[in-house]
């Protein structure tokens, strides 16, 4: 101690500011264990008063088994000499005058003050550095339970790609469990298109940056391959060094597949909208044109009546009625027309299937003629009436009729027929074959559902629509091949009793 | 002006000239004209025989002539032409005291027959009551000629249903039975039926 700087007289003044302002506790002991020294911040560490500990036994500062063995220890020291703390401090407990025990680092060493051996205790309160430690380690216990329960994959890999921590998630999307995973290359879940845009995202992460919902293809451990969204962060030491890379998987497969729906009810309802538009502009044509229909029929009823007082003019008497009949089967058309494109309600009344086809396909074969198709009629005379709602069953069977010149369109023999017939006791049956290139089995099987036709042009209302109209005539609709080439339609129609 | 004299009031013109032109040929008088105002205001009310009218225009319509024409106490046998979709108006024209009503487009040999059939039931001051009419709609139930009612009115089976508080599909199957036994191909032909047999 630097002799310049204090008097001997300040030396009991500077062990007194030492003991008192020092925050960590000091307690010097005599060899029998009894306190000595007990400073002001053990007085705030143990809650004990100076008095109440001053010669007394230290063990009361301390929890048991040490408060019991305490005077032991000293004892076995004194007479082996074999240091267990002393010298070199260790971590304890204490105990507070209330009872109450906290952790605390203890360095113990050892000294004589006037030939009497005295051990010198210096206490340093890790209370709050332990209560730290605990929060930190649950708030990693919480973390890696987040992470555990996320339906995410949440993987962490090295810069080269070496998967180190597996979630539950990444077990149930990719297949693999943790332990397949930890310690191997991410590339096994890569398919081999697509390797170097991992070693892109790599380099990316390498370089500090961060991927955000990079939605990508990766592969399942059954082989089957699933779209996932990625996000990508890279992992840093304390230092600020990258390290590795932290990455969120989603499974989009499903998300993906309802897109993909939805995208196709899209465009179905767009085209369900241009048809009802089709169907509102028909409409108000259809009564425009029936005026100057009306005028043609009167023009030519007038001019053929006049014509007819003369017996010369036979052959154009008879010219006209030609051209009034045209006129009225345009305006017949045109009725028909209106029919079928007015919403309406659904209205079942007993129908002869012939004459109900027979309308059918003046509306859905019109135009056909002219593409060179040759259509061929079929039609049982003995047909039993059925209880349908007319404009529906002509819904389906324009629908078919269109569907089959439509596939007609490139082929070379290009014929249509149209058949009716009992199909059973109860059953009539009416069927629409074509020409056509067919359709292979695997559409065929799902050619009634919704949404797998995806025809950019024609009225028709779709085959699912088809079908449920049959259905709910009690019928079905099915289809079957027409060898060579083509397809038959056949809508069955229970004869009702 | 002869008292045969045949008044066709259409505001298309293409379809009142061929009108003209047809009954010309037939024989008859004909006046035209493209608005109902411009026939009420053209003095030939007394001379005409029989009106042919569109019951959709401009202004004043097919029906409102006819409350006009019944107004003034004019009395002469009235057909009213009629789009396809518009069988509830045609039905108020028929209650309005037309004769008859026809749809467009029309076989002229059906339109001079209504001509003809008209000239003689308003010669004898009022449709002929159809014997056959009365006797079918007797041969209804309760229930069918309740729903007839509503439908001669007009009203589409939704409306028939939720009035007399039965299901739709009842409603067809009477409808489908009122229409059988009435021996009529449609509802338009049936308040046809059901007016003649009522005058």
């Amino acid at each position: 101690m630097p002799q310049d700087l204090f008097s001997l007289a300040d030396h009991g003044a500077l062990f007194d500011v030492l003991t008192s302002i020092a925050a960590d506790g000091m307690v010097v002991i005599d060899e029998k264990g009894n306190v000595l020294l007990y400073n002001e911040a053990c007085r705030k560490l143990f809650q004990y008063a100076p008095e109440e500990v001053l010669s007394h036994n230290v063990n009361i500062l301390m929890p048991e088994p040490y408060r019991s063995e305490h005077d032991g220890y000293i004892a076995r020291y004194r007479k082996t000499g074999d240091a267990r703390i002393i010298g070199i401090g260790r971590e304890v407990r204490g105990r507070r005058r209330d009872g109450t025990e906290f952790p605390m680092y203890l360095s113990v060493g050892e000294g004589t003050i006037g030939g009497k051996r005295v051990f010198v205790g210096i206490v340093h309160d890790l209370s709050a550095i332990r209560k730290e430690e605990e929060r930190r380690a649950e708030s990693d216990r919480q973390l890696a339970q987040i992470v555990e329960s996320s339906d995410d994959a949440i993987i962490s890999k090295t810069l080269d790609g070496i998967v180190q921590t597996w979630n539950a998630g990444a077990e149930r999307i990719f297949g693999y469990t943790a332990s397949e995973m930890v310690g191997r290359s991410i590339f096994a879940i890569v398919p081999p298109e697509r390797h170097q845009e991992e070693q892109d995202i790599l380099a990316r992460i390498n370089a500090g940056e961060s991927i955000h919902h990079y939605e990508t293809t990766r592969i399942r451990k059954d082989g089957q391959e699933i779209a996932i969204s990625l996000s990508i962060s890279p992992v840093r030491d304390t230092s600020g060094n990258v390290i590795g890379a932290s990455k969120i998987s989603r499974d989009i497969t499903e998300q993906r597949r309802a897109e993909e729906r939805e995208s196709t009810l899209q465009s179905e309802l767009a085209h369900v909208s241009r048809v009802s538009a089709v169907g509102q502009l028909s409409s108000a044509l259809a009564h425009e044109l029936n005026q100057p229909l009306t005028a043609i029929m009167n023009y030519a009823s007038a001019a053929k009546m006049r014509l007819a007082e003369n017996p010369q003019n036979e052959k154009t008497v008879m010219l006209l009625d030609r051209a009034i009949g045209q006129a009225e089967r345009a305006g017949a058309i045109i009725q028909r027309l209106r029919a079928f494109l007015e919403k309406r309600e659904p209205q079942r009344a007993r129908q002869d299937l012939n004459t109900v086809l027979q309308e059918a396909i003046a509306l859905g074969f019109v135009g056909s003629i002219d593409e060179g198709v040759k259509l061929v009629l079929d039609l049982a005379s003995d047909l039993p009436s059925v209880q349908v709602d007319r404009i529906q069953i002509q819904q389906v069977l324009v629908n078919l009729i269109r569907n089959a010149t439509e596939a007609m369109r490139n082929s070379s023999i290009r014929e249509l027929v149209i058949s009716s017939y009992r199909a059973g006791l109860h059953l009539v049956e009416i069927s629409v074959a074509d020409t056509g290139p067919g359709v292979s089995n695997a559409v065929a099987d799902q050619l009634f559902e919704a949404f797998v036709t995806t025809k950019e042009k024609g009225m028709g209302v779709g085959l699912s629509i088809c079908r449920t109209i049959v259905e709910a005539h009690g019928g079905r609709i099915s289809t079957v091949p027409n060898l060579p080439n083509g397809t038959i339609f056949k809508v069955q129609l229970p004869v009702n009793v | 002006m002869s008292a045969q004299t045949i008044c066709v009031v259409d505001d298309d013109e293409s379809v009142r000239d061929s009108l003209g032109e047809l009954l010309d040929a037939a024989g008859y008088t004909v006046e035209c004209f493209p608005s109902a105002e411009k026939f009420l205001a053209s003095g030939t009310l007394d001379s005409c025989a029989c009106l042919i009218t569109d019951v959709r225009m401009p202004n004043m319509d097919g029906i409102g002539l006819q409350e006009e024409l019944a107004r003034r106490s004019v009395r002469f046998p009235v057909i009213v032409m009629t789009g396809h979709a518009d069988v509830p108006l045609a039905v108020r024209a028929m209650r309005a005291g037309a004769t008859d009503f026809i749809e467009k487009p029309f076989k002229p040999e059906a339109l001079l027959a209504a001509v003809r059939q008209a000239l003689v039931s308003g010669s004898k001051a009022g449709t002929p009551r159809d014997p056959r009419v009365a006797e079918r709609i007797a041969g209804l139930t309760a229930r069918e000629r309740e729903v007839m009612e509503l439908m001669v009115h007009g009203h589409p089976n939704k409306v028939i249903a939720q009035k007399l508080d039965i299901s739709f599909r009842t409603v067809e199957v009477h409808r489908s039975r009122i229409l059988a036994k009435m021996g009529a191909e449609n509802v338009a032909e049936l308040v046809r039926l059901v007016l003649s047999g009522a005058h």
